[in-house]
């Protein structure tokens, strides 16, 4: 009888999270270029008629989100397998931030699918005004918006866990922890000055994210391609009982 | 009792608790209280039955405890087949719980909008009815969402099982067959919502693989591997041929 391998391979679980998180990057940024540009800031009308006329894109917009949020969970698991024998207790730390991360960000995915329900006029609504509905369903996209930043701090904290972990192994390059811890921080200080410096904030994104994505984006490139140096990953885990 | 034939059955007695509370709150509540398309009705339904309908929302959030509860006794079970899938069983279960959590505050939203406290006044009864419409209907789609991941944990979940040698694996198949049904329900319900009433009467056989597996834990626990000495059978690969 043929058996395979069901013990999956360090190296394997390395390119599981490397893939894995490429997915979500990917993902991510479709559901970015899908959504964004339906919205028209401080428009209600011209938001809403651009939603209704481009539905499907709409919808795939959310579907990215879920796929983004879903594949970050796999990461999450796996680079929590690939770096527990640096340490345990940290990796585990690292995990549950992104997961709690994950779980915030499908807060928002409830308030994704409000705008659809308010444009498309069931017979409830009636009791409001097209514009008022209009308005209603532009203030859920930008309240679904501000639910970006807050997870962002925990996959900051997260990317800063990981990132040191990385540091401190023996079987990956030092510098993709460095560049990992560094586009942690920028997360988390991007969402604070989001939320305490709203006129300044949202200028100091497109600096940052750039940053944040190199971090996260090489880190997952030499995961997915290299995997990990599977003799000394063996050796720190022996070590580390 | 054997100590995996313990875990088994509190894995099984944890899940039947949960098999009593879902239905209460995703099938009898709703049927009962919510008239489609009818705001005004559903307000007087919800008002009439005030108790009922905080029972549910009671229920929706006893099922989320519950199923983190179950996820780890589950993880007791069959992290010794194998960590990293039994870690994303845990972690799809965590992240629906606290999706499941959340969603709730949906429930409480539309209630009170219904309720009309005097501060609400600046809005006429069917505006606050439609509001309310609007939060009941979010929170089902917040459910739908939801059962994306009520299908994903499954697979890992399966797929152990399968793998356990000490459960039985058509049991295995099933669940993992199950997961794909839920997954298959909720991209329907998010994207061909008209298609979702005929697809959810098709997947029901699907859908019983969790009934089975609960009936099978409860009843039968599971099969102790011949050759065992003490605990270790927890720890320790399917020993069979």
């Amino acid at each position: 009888m043929m058996k395979p391998d069901f013990n999956m391979s360090p190296r394997f679980q390395a390119r599981m999270a490397g893939g894995l998180w490429w997915l979500c990057i990917v993902s991510g940024v479709v559901g970015f270029v899908a959504g964004a540009p339906l919205i028209v800031a401080n428009n209600a009308a011209a938001t809403a008629a651009n939603i209704l006329a481009k539905e499907s894109l709409f919808r795939l917009g959310f579907a990215a989100d879920l796929i983004s949020g879903v594949s970050y969970m796999g990461v999450t698991i796996f680079i929590y397998c690939v770096l527990k024998p640096v340490s345990r207790s940290l990796s585990l730390l690292g995990a549950f931030f992104g997961l709690a991360g994950v779980a915030i960000g499908g807060a928002s995915w409830v308030i994704h699918l409000a705008p659809l329900l308010l444009l498309h006029g069931d017979q409830y609504l009636t009791a409001f005004t097209t514009s008022q509905l209009q308005a209603t369903s532009l203030a859920a996209l930008n309240l679904q918006m501000q639910v970006f930043p807050i997870g962002m701090i925990f996959f900051g904290i997260q990317c800063i866990s990981i990132g040191y972990l990385v540091a401190r192994s023996t079987f990956l390059p030092r510098i993709l922890g460095l560049l990992l811890a560094i586009g942690g921080t920028c997360y988390v200080i991007a969402s604070f000055s989001n939320f305490l410096m709203p006129s300044f904030g949202p200028r100091l994104v497109p600096l940052i994210m750039p940053v944040a994505l190199i971090g996260e984006g090489s880190l997952a490139l030499w995961l997915l391609v290299k995997g990990v140096n599977v003799q000394r990953w063996k050796e720190q885990a022996s070590l580390g009982r | 009792m054997h100590p995996l034939k313990k875990a088994a059955r509190i894995a099984g007695a944890i899940y039947l608790s949960m098999v009593i509370t879902g239905p209460f709150s995703l099938i009898y509540v709703p049927t009962k209280l919510i008239v489609r398309g009818n705001a005004a009705a559903t307000a007087e339904n919800i008002l009439a039955h005030e108790t009922m309908f905080r029972l549910a929302i009671l229920a929706d959030l006893f099922g989320s405890v519950i199923f983190i509860c179950l996820a780890i006794a589950l993880y007791r079970l069959l992290s010794g087949v194998n960590k990293i899938w039994a870690a994303l069983m845990v972690a799809f279960a965590l992240v629906s719980a606290a999706v499941g959590f959340l969603n709730t505050l949906n429930n409480i939203a539309a209630l009170t909008l219904f309720r009309g406290a005097d501060f609400l006044a600046v809005f006429d009864k069917p505006q606050r009815d439609a509001l309310g419409m609007l939060f009941v209907r979010l929170h089902s789609q917040g459910i739908l969402i939801d059962e994306m991941f009520w299908g994903l944990w499954l697979f890992p979940f399966g797929l152990l099982v399968f793998r356990s040698g000490f459960l039985p694996r058509f049991i295995g198949v099933w669940l993992m067959i199950n997961c794909f049904g839920y997954v298959a329900l909720s991209v329907t319900a998010l994207f061909f919502p008209g298609y979702y009433e005929a697809a959810f009467k098709w997947a029901q056989p699907v859908l019983f693989g969790e009934l089975a597996i609960m009936l099978w834990l409860l009843i039968k626990g599971a099969k102790v591997p011949v050759t065992q000495t003490g605990s270790i059978a927890l720890s320790s690969s399917p020993a069979s041929a």
